[in-house]
């Protein structure tokens, strides 16, 4: 059936691709979330920036193709990921008084909202 | 019996890239089964409550990368005296079955060689879910000392200019692959010799 349809009269598409492509659409919809849990874990404007660019450096290894942005599973797997780099790259950070489990919860609110 | 060809199998993928469904075409694929060409109308009903693929339904729609890879390498291994297709590989249902049948005859490889079948691996639902056919092997490099990677040429069904999945058209993509996330190659073309072996034993050898 599929080949049928290949054949069919549909328009002709771009003919090159590249998968590294998808890193930066990836990012578009979890840069929001990340950088909420980023003001969370610092109030350093640079630190952020390493927090972020850490998170986009684990998501270019992780490449997003394989997973499917339909699936909430998948799009969950990657956040936390993502995430979770953050939380090693802060944990790297000079110590301050941080309550841990605020920033975890912080994490999995806007979990919640990269799935929508 | 005629010989594997890496080179047919290329040349076959490449005559079909750029060809794709459009959406109206992932429409009129029935989630039942009931494979149809046209627009997708409900007996009765006005032509225009045509439905619209929601995400749950493209969801339930199969990815055809698997199909495409089939269709090229049936037709692009046939003797035509014969009528008989050299292509070793059964018709799966997807790419996790794909690397199964693979694992099983014993040809899968973590690097690739041009004309391999390409095996991409989701970590989360942990299988192989979706392939392609390697065209070239650009470039070796790596993350970190653990963390080696490769940039191949691919040609493959049922994506998108950026890689996605279902994406609905036939693609020349270039990708970054590696065995350490779990990514392998199906070297196909090694399975020549196991086809003549089986010939020779009488056997009846895996093909469409």
């Amino acid at each position: 059936m599929h080949l049928v349809l290949m054949t069919s009269s549909a328009p002709l598409m771009p003919v090159t691709g590249d998968s590294r492509r998808a890193v930066a659409i990836a990012w578009k919809r979890y840069a929001p979330s990340l950088k909420c849990v980023a003001r969370r874990m610092t109030e350093d404007r640079d630190e952020r920036r390493d927090l972020l660019q850490e998170a986009m450096v684990a998501l270019w290894k992780a490449d997003p193709t394989r997973y499917d942005f339909d699936d909430v599973e998948d799009v969950d797997y990657l956040y936390r990921i993502l995430v979770n780099r953050m939380l090693d790259v802060w944990d790297r950070f000079p110590k301050r008084v941080t309550d841990m489990e605020e920033l975890h919860l912080a994490a999995r609110i806007e979990g919640r909202r990269v799935r929508q | 019996m005629i010989r594997l060809s890496v080179r047919y199998l290329i040349a076959t993928a490449t005559a079909l890239v750029g060809l794709g469904t459009t959406p109206q075409d992932v429409v009129v694929a029935s989630p039942v089964g009931a494979e149809q060409v046209g627009p997708l109308t409900v007996p009765g009903e006005p032509a225009a409550r045509v439905h619209a693929p929601t995400p749950a339904y493209l969801a339930s729609c199969r990815s055809w990368d698997v199909d495409l890879i089939h269709h090229c390498g049936y037709w692009s291994q046939l003797q035509l005296e014969t009528a008989q297709s050299a292509w070793p590989l059964p018709a799966v249902r997807d790419a996790e079955e794909l690397g199964a049948v693979g694992a099983e005859v014993g040809v899968i490889d973590e690097l690739p060689l041009v004309g391999d079948l390409f095996l991409q691996y989701n970590p989360r639902a942990r299988k192989f879910v979706h392939a392609g056919i390697v065209t070239d092997v650009l470039r070796h490099g790596r993350y970190s000392p653990t963390s080696p990677y490769v940039d191949v040429a691919t040609i493959e069904g049922d994506t998108n200019a950026h890689g996605g999945r279902r994406g609905g058209s036939v693609q020349r993509m270039e990708r970054r692959l590696s065995h350490v996330s779990g990514d392998r190659f199906l070297r196909w073309a090694a399975l020549m010799e196991y086809n003549e072996r089986l010939a020779l034993a009488g056997a009846p050898r895996w093909s469409a």
